[in-house]
């Protein structure tokens, strides 16, 4: 976890100069989701490129196994929870899926007291001839799900229901990071960390000097200042 | 799949059937074999990556089939009472025969699969052998054709050596110890031995889906040995592979894959291929059960003398 109240100290100490750059606390909220979610999205794409980086054996092992280290910050992330039924709908059992998903990992019911079945991912594009196909149909041993609209997750066969006990294991995006405070005295917003709303970031703290120039970014865009905006923009392509 | 206690597997933890898990170990579930296959042969650091549960479960099936068509040697049998319409319905798993006998007096009498067809469809048709229609266009049928009545009543022929054979109860001359008869045109050098066995006939009608029978059938236990494909009837978790052949079945999934994507450099195919076939081998040799002391008892006969 990445203080917020740390890294706005710091936005604020390189951006203010001569109070020329003030930041809001609303606008740094604002900016600080967007570079947590910048660099939370970016982990996928390091992660393809350090594993290729293995399978063309240009990456080592124990501290320089470069994949594990990303594969640790994304598996921060990874969260489980039971599905809620939801209704029938034809050949399907259709569920609520976490309103917080980024990525399904595993779907699973429980066929019998701790023994759970996978259930495999299918396209929407595909299910209907994979239903007709006699070794590919899905089954209780072998059943399918596939994303439905507005957030649902609808499995086949449909007597996977709500008696199943259908829990998924997913990826979840990051909680908002926010700067809570309170009432301005002498014209100053105070860092309040009891507020419930404060929320640090939540990727891990080596992010901290990324998370820093990305909000610099988009600070200097904001306060149209170009040094701001390309000194920031510089050091994060470096630290990439 | 954990391993059972013995208790499990002699008293199936005393459930019904009791007989549950007996020899299960020999087999292998495809259940296992999926997982496994989805753990050790796909992933990042693997030649196959990115490919769905269910075309490892598509392979994995394709791959049992063909095991048990004819190298798991797993015969089915089936015993039915045929009736007087010389009919076996064929069982619903049933791909291919092995065998056919009739179960007589204790004793199993293996039949001959008739050379000759046996049964026909007939069109109804007038004095001018025109073929006659219903209203819609359609072709009346009769319910049965001449061949199949007069093989159900009794009154067709056989050129097999049976009953039916068409010597039985017919007049001819015996002339010093040969037998003629009048109908035979021209001479006979010989027994034809492809036909010389006193047993009834069947011949399958495949689409049919029955055996047919000559007439001396009917009344009697039939026992049918034949191979199914091992689905199980659509069963997924009771489809299971003899341990012998797992690894193959491991093999012939990563082969059917890398050979069917794109861009696979075709000697990692044939590497695949060649392990396919290589693990296929051995696993039939291992089945086989060759061993010594059976090939003794074989080879003890060697020397007898044929009287």
């Amino acid at each position: 976890m990445v203080s917020i109240n740390d890294v706005r100290e710091t936005v604020l100490a390189i951006c203010n100069k001569n109070n020329y750059g003030y930041i809001s606390p609303d606008d740094f909220n604002l900016y600080a989701k967007q570079a947590q979610l910048d660099i939370f999205n970016e982990y996928m794409n390091q992660y393809n490129y350090y594993i290729n980086l293995e399978n063309q054996h240009t990456s080592g092992s124990d501290l320089a196994d470069l994949a594990e280290g990303v594969r640790e910050e994304i598996e921060m992330f990874i969260s489980g929870a039971t599905l809620t039924y939801s209704s029938l709908a034809g050949i399907y059992s259709v569920f609520t899926a976490p309103s917080n998903w980024y990525h399904i990992n595993t779907i699973t019911y429980e066929v019998q007291p701790d023994v759970f079945v996978e259930v495999a991912k299918g396209s929407r594009l595909d299910i209907t001839r994979l239903v007709n196909s006699n070794l590919t149909a899905p089954t209780e041993t072998y059943p399918m799900y596939v994303m439905g609209e507005t957030n649902s997750i609808a499995i086949v066969p449909n007597s996977i229901d709500a008696t199943a006990n259908v829990e998924c294991i997913y990826m979840r995006y990051p909680v908002d990071p926010y700067w809570g405070y309170q009432n301005l005295l002498n014209g100053e917003p105070i860092f309040d960390p009891s507020s419930p709303d404060t929320q640090d970031f939540e990727i891990s703290e080596e992010e901290e000097s990324r998370l820093v120039d990305k909000i610099l970014e988009k600070a200097g865009l904001s306060i149209r200042e170009p040094e701001v905006y390309k000194a920031a923009q510089m050091n994060d392509n470096q630290q990439q | 799949m954990a391993y059972l206690t013995g208790y499990q597997y002699y008293e199936n933890s005393g459930n019904t059937p009791e007989n549950a898990n007996w020899g299960s170990y020999q087999y292998v579930s495809l259940a296992d074999i999926v997982n496994n296959f989805l753990l050790m042969y796909q992933g990042n650091h693997e030649i196959i990556n990115n490919v769905n549960r269910y075309k490892i479960l598509f392979h994995a099936k394709r791959a049992i089939q063909e095991l048990n068509y004819d190298a798991f040697k797993e015969i089915k049998a089936l015993e039915l009472n045929v009736c007087d319409n010389l009919r076996f319905v064929l069982p619903p798993d049933y791909v291919n025969w092995v065998r056919i006998s009739v179960y007589k007096n204790g004793v199993l009498f293996p039949l001959s699969e008739n050379i000759q067809i046996n049964g026909a469809e007939a069109y109804l048709q007038d004095n001018d052998c025109r073929i006659l229609f219903d209203a819609d266009g359609n072709i009346l049928k009769p319910d049965s054709s001449t061949i199949d009545m007069q093989r159900i009543t009794g009154a067709k022929k056989s050129i097999y050596l049976n009953q039916n054979s068409i010597y039985n109860n017919s007049e001819g001359y015996n002339v010093d110890g040969q037998w003629y008869f009048d109908f035979q045109i021209g001479a006979r050098f010989g027994l034809n031995t492809e036909t010389a066995n006193a047993n009834p006939t069947f011949r399958i009608d495949k689409k049919g889906g029955v055996i047919n029978f000559s007439s001396g059938v009917a009344g009697e236990l039939v026992i049918l040995e034949y191979v199914s494909d091992g689905m199980e009837g659509g069963d997924d978790s009771l489809v299971t592979v003899n341990k012998l052949f797992e690894e193959y079945v491991y093999a012939s999934i990563a082969h059917d894959i890398l050979n069917s994507r794109f861009g696979i450099q075709e000697y990692i195919v044939n590497r695949y291929r060649k392990r396919r076939s290589a693990l296929l081998k051995n696993a039939k040799i291992r089945i086989s059960n060759i061993n010594p002391s059976r090939l003794l008892m074989n080879l003890r006969g060697r020397d007898k003398l044929i009287k």
